[in-house]
């Protein structure tokens, strides 16, 4: 060591002597503390940036460090130790360890270094981890580094987390993508309804926030499926205490005819085991189930290894209501009420088990008078038509999920369910001025099982197997007293008509399929399925006479029994390159069917293709083209080959081929968008074609009393389409104008019992303006005109012309206030000889949100023109119809929702 | 100030002696999906961070590929202009710092009054990094929690971007976020004996901004964008959309912002 160390009592600068000796002078008395400074040199000249550490004599520990500046001058402050260790250190030096002892208020000690020491430095480092990142998508955040205090909810707190934003209305983002999920503990109840957690549940139970970018459902399926969802995960404290927690909210009429919403939710999450109670009733309109359709239906139809997920028994009598492009709570006139438990448990920690509970019941009324005009060569009349439909819906329903991990690579997961579904349909119906009631009721059972297991092969490849087992009964019972088919049966005096329907299921399928992902971002399926469907559809129709006889009518009754067994593989191979993307999929299958009656047996085999090619291309870098192409073989269901007619309700009758046939069609699909949502141009044009080789359709027996259809089998369907649709935001008016255009035509056959073939074209163009502001003020707008014209050509043609207006005006007062104003106006053309017509509605609400007592308070105001009617005309190849629907009343109610 | 500055980084003047240059390469990882190369210079007090205006082409095996679709239409990118890469100019001791920033196609030199980090080095968390043995530190820093490991065998205050004032050279850091920023150190050298890749004439004759003029002008397009977006967003029934600022870097809330709001 060559290091000349000297102690001495120094002079400071002039020009801050005065300042620093009445500074310290009084410090350093007063509180014992010195201050110590010096000078690093090397071989007489200053050495800047040399670590100086000031540790305490009596152990190690560093008390305060300090780098020389560019003079190689260092300073420390606020010494309050006697004796020190002064430790200097620099690349290319030797360190350099003095002990001091501090006797003076300034301590000067000033050092020479020595060259040597890590003089040369080169080091690559590799395996680098990341102890705050769980992986490369997942960002895990303490809890404890963010609260500040006056966080209740998670929702306050995730609002203080950096990167993550929650709307006004509980919507939380990262960046601009909405978050799928927010679990508990790994435990999903909610999927996107998870404001019902976030804005109920307190803060005090959580120990982290995780976020799961590029989330998969099937855990092993992570980084190797495409995904760009983003899910949070909470975890709880481990000495977490189960807490009850939840909301109350009320709304009804004050005046008038009642009107009433309640729904109740309880919660209790502990770090095992998580209950959620769930009670509402309304008769607003609002479907109840709605709210939980999430819980019900989960299956993901998208995933990989899923197999017979929409496989249900067909709906043979439907008696329920659709209005396309209307809100479907003005017309309906309900009373609902649900009830449901969840329960998830934890018993260990490679087990989880789901149970899911829920009852249903509704009665959902509609109101509805028709005017049907036939005018189809010499066939014309006219039907007047007034129904009163009451639909009483009981539904039972359980559901359970167990999942195992069988080892960190494969995970097993059984899901079953339960239910009791029974339907009661009341129908009054004033036909031509005779009076008719036609009932129907049923209790169907169902039950579905499906274990699927999935093994993750390497880090970028997995298969994903399932078996399906479901049983469905859907058994219905169908009445008429009235009889209107005397012209079809030429039987007199029958005093009412039924029928007895039995409908059943049982399906099994199984499936495995690979999936990879290579390096490149290529990506391939293979999958394996076999599926096994034995149906069984029985139809009775009675005519029951005034004298007591019960009549079945030749033709009118079915028993088929269908047995298909589907065997089909599927190859998909998606390579990805930088600017564009080509995948091509095969599927291909054999299905071996039987169907027919107990004493005659049909048997059909065939193959059955479908090759699809699909590409994107990044042409330019606002301007992406888009492309599909495809054949598709698909198999005539159940109700395509029922051999005889039976009834659909309200005096239709229908019936399949009688024969199993392949129908085939092709065609493409290219859409070219230019620009995005950031720019202030963004538009886009899709262009489709489809050609059908052969195609159902039917052929109608039209009369005054009834309509019959029969299935049949044609040849050479076309259909056509363009879409358009540009943006644009106009600066001045802080805005952004949207004009739409799209056009659809199709031609094709249809028939009518004793007038042959029909060739039909029809054509629909729609045509939309519309205008959404984004200002600054508390006031926004957003408004539009969008206008549509039918046309059926077959002998003549046909026309119908609709328009639409809206203008929604949103109010945010910034305190909690929150106002809501929609205006719409619905413009029928002329038609069936009656003057166009307008409807006007609009609807209010206004909402005051009081964080501090955990309430919110709303006044809606609903239909405040009190339209009590609408009206719809509906235009086919051989009648035109306008139906006016009934309408709920204006009505205003107050409501309160209080969360605990 | 800034000539002073940049001459004496540059021209690695020296009033000390023998001062040898260190360079230490880091991955800057602003995103799941994205990696720069972020190359640090410091000799004699006097730091210059440089940072690539393209990402760190993926590693083969290294699963890293933009899962974005390249022809969806909601995947975007904010339209910034062109990209350059980004400088930051830093002297020990000196509050002030200078960076070069870019909007819409302009660079600009940006002055930074930037606040001193006060470094929390008191936990015994010890981790090791690639061969160094690392300690940990925290700072809270414009609104963000910073969270570093710095390894004692490299006895220099330096670090990447802006940070630094450790004992040591940091080797990683990031911040506590929903979309964190990662800074790993991946190369050290010394002595460096290459050029540092910065030209003083450039830097001379790009315009300069404070940095509240900047950050104010370039949120101002960023929020016109964002405006343009949600009017083309389809319009809920009873749902405002709060107009948010997210920034996605480490630095959320600057100083000027603070005293307005205690104001």
């Amino acid at each position: 060591m060559s290091g000349k160390n000297q102690i001495r009592r120094t002079k400071l600068p002039a020009r801050c002597a005065g300042l620093f000796i009445g500074m310290w002078m009084t410090i350093s008395v007063s509180q014992a503390q010195v201050c110590v400074s010096g000078k690093v040199t090397s071989a007489g000249k200053p050495l800047g940036s040399v670590r100086v550490d000031l540790c305490s004599a009596d152990s190690i520990g560093l008390v305060q460090y300090t780098f020389t500046n560019q003079f190689g001058q260092y300073r420390f402050d606020h010494v309050a130790l006697d004796q020190i260790v002064l430790r200097f250190k620099a690349l290319s030096y030797k360190s350099l360890d003095e002990r001091v002892s501090l006797r003076q208020t300034d301590t000067l000690f000033n050092v020479e270094l020595s060259a040597g020491g890590v003089e040369r430095l080169q080091e690559v480092l590799v395996h680098a981890k990341r102890p705050y990142r769980l992986g490369r998508d997942t960002i895990e955040l303490q809890t404890s580094s963010f609260l500040q205090g006056d966080e209740r909810t998670i929702e306050d707190l995730l609002r203080k987390i950096p990167g993550l934003s929650v709307g006004n209305d509980g919507i939380i983002k990262i960046g601009d993508k909405e978050v799928e999920k927010v679990m508990v503990e790994g435990d999903d109840l909610f999927g996107k309804g998870y404001r019902l957690l976030t804005q109920n549940m307190s803060v005090k139970p959580l120990e982290k926030v995780q976020i799961l970018q590029r989330y998969s459902n099937n855990k092993h399926l992570k980084g190797i499926e495409k995904s760009d969802k983003v899910a949070l995960n909470l975890s709880l404290k481990a000495d977490s205490k189960n807490q009850w927690i939840g909301s109350v909210a009320i709304s009804g009429t004050p005046v008038g005819k009642q009107y009433y919403a309640g729904s109740i939710n309880v919660m209790n999450f502990g770090k095992k085991n998580k209950y959620y109670l769930l009670s509402s009733a309304n008769n607003n309109g609002v479907d109840a189930v709605s709210s939980i359709n999430h819980l019900l239906y989960s299956a993901q139809t998208d995933e990989a290894g899923q197999i017979g997920t929409d496989v249900t028994t067909p709906t043979i009598i439907d008696n329920s209501l659709e209005l396309p492009g209307f809100d479907y709570r003005r017309t309906n006139f309900n009373r609902d009420m649900l009830h449901s438990f969840n329960v998830i448990l934890n018993p260990r920690e490679d087990l989880k088990v789901k149970w899911l509970g829920f009852v249903n019941l509704t009665k959902k009324s509609f109101y509805r008078n028709t005017i049907q005009t036939y005018d189809v060569e010499d066939i014309s009349f006219t039907n007047r038509e007034n129904n009163e439909f009451s639909k009483e819906t009981n539904n039972y329903f359980s559901k359970w999920e167990m999942q195992y991990d069988v080892n960190k690579r494969s995970t097993l997961i059984y899901t079953g369910n339960l239910g009791s579904l029974q339907r009661n349909d009341n129908g009054s119906i004033l036909f031509n001025d005779v009076a008719s009631k036609e009932l129907t009721w049923g209790r169907g059972l169902l039950t579905n099982h499906n274990i699927t297991h999935t093994f993750k092969v390497s880090p970028t490849a997995a298969l994903v197997s399932s078996v399906r087992w479901i049983l469905q009964r859907s058994p219905l019972d169908y009445s008429l007293d009235q009889y209107y088919y005397e012209d079809l049966f030429q039987t007199k005096d029958v005093a009412n008509v039924t029928q007895h329907i039995e409908n059943n299921l049982q399906y099994v399928g199984i499936t495995s399929q690979y999936v990879k992902k290579s390096s490149h971002g290529d990506y391939l399926e293979l999958a394996v399925s076999n599926e096994y469907k034995d149906q069984n559809l029985l139809t009775d129709l009675v005519l029951h006479t005034n004298d007591g006889q019960a009549i079945s009518p030749n033709g009118f009754s079915n028993y088929l029994q269908l047995r298909s067994n589907n065997s089909s593989i599927l190859a998909k191979y998606t390579i990805k390159r930088n600017k564009w993307e080509l995948t091509p999929q095969l599927k291909a299958g054999f299905v071996a069917s039987r169907w027919g009656s107990v004493s005659n047996e049909n048997q059909k085999n065939y193959f059955q293709f479908s090759p699809n090619l699909s590409t994107k291309w990044s042409m330019y870098p606002k301007g992406r083209l888009e492309a599909t192409f495809s054949l598709q073989q698909n198999n005539t269901e159940l109700t395509d080959i029922v051999p005889n007619y039976y009834t659909i309700g309200i005096r239709n009758f229908v019936k399949g081929l009688d024969n199993i046939t392949l129908l085939t069609n092709y065609g493409g699909v290219i859409s070219y968008t230019h620009g995005n949502l950031l720019d202030r141009f963004f538009g886009s044009l899709s262009l489709g074609h489809h050609t059908f080789s052969n195609y159902i359709s039917t052929s109608s027996l039209i009369n005054p009393n009834f309509t019959i259809n029969r299935q049949i089998v044609l040849k050479n369907k076309k259909s056509s389409f363009f879409k358009a649709q540009l943006n644009y935001y106009l600066k001045p008016l802080n805005g952004n104008l949207k004009f739409d255009i799209e056009g659809r035509y199709s031609s094709y056959e249809t028939a009518v019992e004793g007038l042959g073939f029909r060739q039909v074209h029809t054509d629909s163009y729609d045509y939309g303006l519309s205008f959404r502001s984004v200002w600054k003020s508390r006031l926004n707008i957003y408004g539009g005109y969008r206008m549509e014209s039918k046309s059926y050509q077959v002998e003549n043609k046909m026309q119908l012309n609709n328009s639409y207006g809206f203008l929604q005006l949103f109010l945010n007062m910034g305190t909690g206030i929150q106002a809501n104003l929609k205006n719409e106006s619905y413009r029928f053309g002329d038609f069936m000889g009656s003057k166009s017509k307008a409807y006007y509605f609009s609807d209010f609400s206004i909402s005051y949100d009081v964080k501090k007592i955990k309430t919110r308070f709303d006044i809606t105001a609903k239909n405040i023109f009190n339209n009590r009617t609408f009206q719809q005309a509906l235009l086919t190849d051989t009648y035109q119809a306008i139906t006016s629907y009934q309408l709920l009343p204006r009505y205003i109610s107050l409501g309160i929702d209080y969360s605990f | 100030m800034k000539k002073q500055l940049l001459f004496l980084i540059l021209t690695g003047a020296s009033f000390t002696t023998y001062a040898q240059k260190l360079h230490a390469s880091y991955e800057y990882i602003p995103s799941a999906v994205a990696t720069f190369k972020e190359d640090v210079y410091y000799e004699n007090g006097s730091k210059i961070a440089v940072r690539d205006s393209v990402p760190l082409k993926t590693a083969i095996g290294e699963i890293e590929t933009p899962d974005g679709e390249i022809a969806s239409s909601f995947s975007m990118v904010l339209n910034t202009g062109a990209s350059y890469k980004r400088i930051v100019m830093q002297q020990e001791n000196v509050d002030a710092l200078q960076e070069t920033r870019a909007l819409q196609g302009v660079n600009y030199i940006v002055n930074d009054n930037f606040p001193k980090l006060s470094w929390n080095t008191s936990y015994q968390d010890i981790d090791t990094l690639g061969k160094f043995i690392c300690h940990k530190a925290t700072t809270t820093y414009r609104g963000t929690k910073l969270t570093a490991y710095y390894t004692n065998d490299i006895p220099v205050p330096v670090g990447p971007y802006k940070f630094g004032g450790l004992p040591g050279l940091i080797v990683m850091l990031y911040n506590e976020s929903a979309t964190p920023n990662y800074w790993m150190l991946k190369e050290v050298s010394y002595p460096y004996t290459g050029d540092v890749p910065v030209s003083e004439s450039y830097i001379n004759s790009l315009p300069a901004l404070s940095l509240q003029e900047f950050v104010q002008k370039d949120e101002a397009v960023i929020q016109e964008q964002m405006r343009i977006m949600e009017s083309k967003m389809p319009a809920m029934e009873g749902v405002t959309v709060e107009r948010k600022r997210v920034r996605g870097t480490v630095e959320q809330v600057y100083e000027w912002e603070k005293s307005n709001k205690e104001n």
